[in-house]
């Protein structure tokens, strides 16, 4: 067997195509890789000059706090005057899956009066035609660029012998079509994944060392080789096929251009028709009545004229502090309308993507670099809970109709990310079970073939 | 989403520098706190302030101002606002100028790049119409801020922010804001060079559709 290997790699070292396909994956990957390697340190360099900031911040307004200059009108005021500023963790992999890391805010400051729909202000300033283009990444190169040099290099894999009329003497030299494919394959698919390996490999190296990372990075290469499996199943099959090299590569390209370029925006666009992307400005207008409704609400129960200074500071903040409540209160099921729909969309994508191999292959992939949806999802229900957190731990003072101390200053509350949600591997395991199916099927093919 | 495209956001990326969010904002706290370049600082800049306006007014304190000294500080913060976005969002917009450039050297490998810019901007929905229309809004609201602060400082001498209060004619009086969409002339020197580009692709294809016609001529003739 092994002869027959190293025979079929002097064939395949002969041809151009091959150099070709080993050169554009080569220097694909390393464009990615690159990319890849500063996009995720510009997330960390991002993150680490927020907090810092947030913090030398901090630090100042503690200093002010202890000084001789503060008076009890400051500490009256302070519940509104003091910030708590956080940030998600850096996703493991978004050096390796972009996904939603360049669209989705990770970072805000929490004061007194900011509501959950409201918290993340000012946090995209990225050219909108660049973010309309996407990032090219490693998972791009696997899932669009890896599959396309697979069918450049398979597309003929016995088509093409049976177009020059050699297969019968090919399945006699090799010993049968089982051995002739297996070290066709064995030689092609490799070739494929190996700069994907090497790019994946420098990331590694490079990138930042957290834990968890290497185990990361081997299972995200394993999907990877996930998908490219199922892809070489298809070439197989077409190949199974009574039809010649140049239909089989047509096939094949067309299949590619289906799956890779034609469904996922027709299941997204199957999402947004079924469920309607609510209108975030309809949300805003809510919000704007719901203030003023609670505002006029709390004036008309609390009439303030006539109090000393400092209790006046105190009921401006009390005042302020009930109305948000009360417009948190009221403007919570608007906002979870607007969540439940996009949730429901989400819902309809992931039920469609069973379509398409590679968009959940894709998904996959951004599960495990934890840029997807759901990991987003998971960090913006723990923000709101901070903020939520972090509103109670204000009124306990407020409402007592005390000053705010430093004690209440330090113990409030900081944000502790949540736990990574585990990525579905469901779609991967079907994208799995199509490929053997696929596999299954070109083998009977492939065994009439050998019998005729 | 194709190559090409894809591409062209990948060379913007490496020649440009991302811009971090949360660093342009605290740029634009840091120009208000420290003043633009050649400006003084927030207390120098408020200590000149109080003093001109004092003279102008040719009194000894806020108080005898004539005016309220309120909203004369919110209209000079304001103002004083007006320079920071100006600047900053100017400097911004350059940057993705720059950006847009490079990303259109994409074009010389796939056409689709040039495609979407020019279908985009003939559709009223690329960067240079939300961008007009950021403008338009911009200069409104900056009317109504105007007159908002215009109304304080006219009406609110000696009273405290509790204590005024705007009557129906301010109100009547604020403009409803009405955004006038350019013409596809008015904005057409965003997509013009990838139009061009595009004319040059079609050349390109032409000129290979010619030399293939003449090649299957020669195969198919006696």
């Amino acid at each position: 067997m092994m002869r027959l290997v190293l025979h079929d790699l002097r064939l395949l070292a002969r041809q151009r195509l091959v150099l070709v396909v080993l050169a554009v994956g080569l220097v694909a990957s390393a464009l990615a890789a690159v990319n890849g390697a500063r996009w995720i340190d510009h997330l960390t360099q991002a993150r680490s000059g927020f907090l810092e900031r947030a913090a030398a911040d901090e630090s100042a307004y503690r200093a002010r706090f202890v000084s001789d200059a503060w008076t009890d009108v400051d500490s009256a005021n302070a519940p509104f005057t003091t910030r708590r500023a956080f940030a998600y963790p850096v996703p493991l992999l978004a050096d390796f899956s972009v996904g939603r890391s360049d669209v989705e805010p990770s970072m805000a400051r929490v004061r007194m009066g900011y509501r959950s729909d409201m918290l993340f202000r000012n946090y995209q300033l990225d050219n909108p035609e660049r973010l309309l283009r996407g990032r090219l990444d490693l998972a791009f190169i696997a899932v669009v660029v890896a599959p396309l040099l697979l069918i450049a290099l398979g597309y003929g894999v016995f088509s093409a012998d049976r177009d020059r009329g050699t297969a019968q003497l090919l399945l006699a030299q090799a010993g049968g079509m089982g051995r002739l494919l297996l070290a066709r394959s064995v030689n092609r698919v490799p070739l494929v994944l190996l700069p994907l390996a090497l790019a994946a490999l420098a990331l590694v190296a490079v990138g930042p060392q957290e834990d968890g990372r290497i185990a990361a990075a081997a299972l995200w290469f394993a999907v990877t080789t996930a998908g490219l499996l199922f892809w070489w199943a298809v070439i197989l099959l077409v190949n199974a096929m009574r039809v010649s090299a140049e239909t089989a590569a047509l096939v094949l390209v067309a299949t590619w251009a289906l799956l890779v370029l034609v469904a996922p925006p027709l299941v997204n666009a199957a999402a947004r028709a079924a469920h309607p992307p609510p209108s975030r400005m309809a949300q805003i207008i809510d919000g704007r009545f719901a203030e003023q409704a609670a505002t006029a609400a709390y004036r008309n129960d609390h009439p303030s004229d006539g109090t000393p200074e400092l209790q006046r500071v105190k009921d401006v903040i009390a005042e302020y502090q009930r109305i948000s409540m009360a417009l948190e209160a009221s403007i919570g099921p608007v906002a979870q309308r607007f969540d439940d729909q996009l949730q429901a969309q989400q819902t309809v994508v992931s039920r469609l993507a069973w379509l398409s191999p590679p968009m959940t292959v894709s998904a996959a992939l951004a599960g495990i670099a934890g840029t997807d949806t759901a990991s987003y999802h998971a960090l913006r229900i723990a923000s709101r809970q901070h903020l939520h957190r972090y509103t109670a731990a204000l009124d306990r003072g407020i409402a007592d109709n005390r000053l705010f101390t430093l004690a209440d200053h330090d113990a409030l509350p900081r944000f502790a990310p949540p736990p990574r949600p585990l990525p579905h591997f469901i779609g991967v395991g079907w994208t799995l079970l199509l490929a053997l199916l696929f596999g299954w099927w070109a083998s009977r093919r492939y065994a009439a073939v050998a019998v005729g | 989403m194709p190559l090409g495209p894809r591409l062209a956001g990948t060379l913007a990326d490496l020649m440009h520098p991302h811009r971090d969010a949360q660093a342009f904002w605290s740029q634009i706290d840091d120009d208000f706190r420290e003043g633009l370049a050649g400006d003084a600082d927030r207390a120098t800049r408020a200590a000149q302030f109080k003093a001109e306006t004092l003279a102008r007014y040719g009194v000894g304190s806020t108080d005898e101002l004539p005016v309220s000294w309120s909203g004369l500080t919110l209209d000079a913060s304001e103002r004083y606002g007006y320079r920071i976005f100006d600047q900053r969002f100017a400097e911004l917009h350059a940057a993705r100028d720059r950006e847009r450039a490079t990303m259109r050297l994409a074009a010389v490998v796939s056409p689709l790049v040039a495609l979407q810019s020019v279908s985009a901007g003939l559709a009223g929905t690329d960067e240079a119409h939300q961008r007009e229309f950021a403008r338009q809004a911009e200069a409104h609201r900056r009317i109504v801020v105007d007159q908002l602060n215009d109304d304080l400082i006219q009406h609110g001498a000696g009273k405290t922010f509790a204590q005024y209060s705007a009557d129906e004619t301010l109100w009547q009086a604020t403009p409803v804001f009405r955004h006038r969409a350019p013409s596809v002339s008015a904005l057409a020197r965003w997509w013009v060079v990838d139009a061009l580009v595009l004319v040059c692709w079609l050349g390109l294809g032409l000129a290979a559709l010619a030399i293939a016609g003449r090649r299957l001529a020669r195969e198919v003739s006696p």
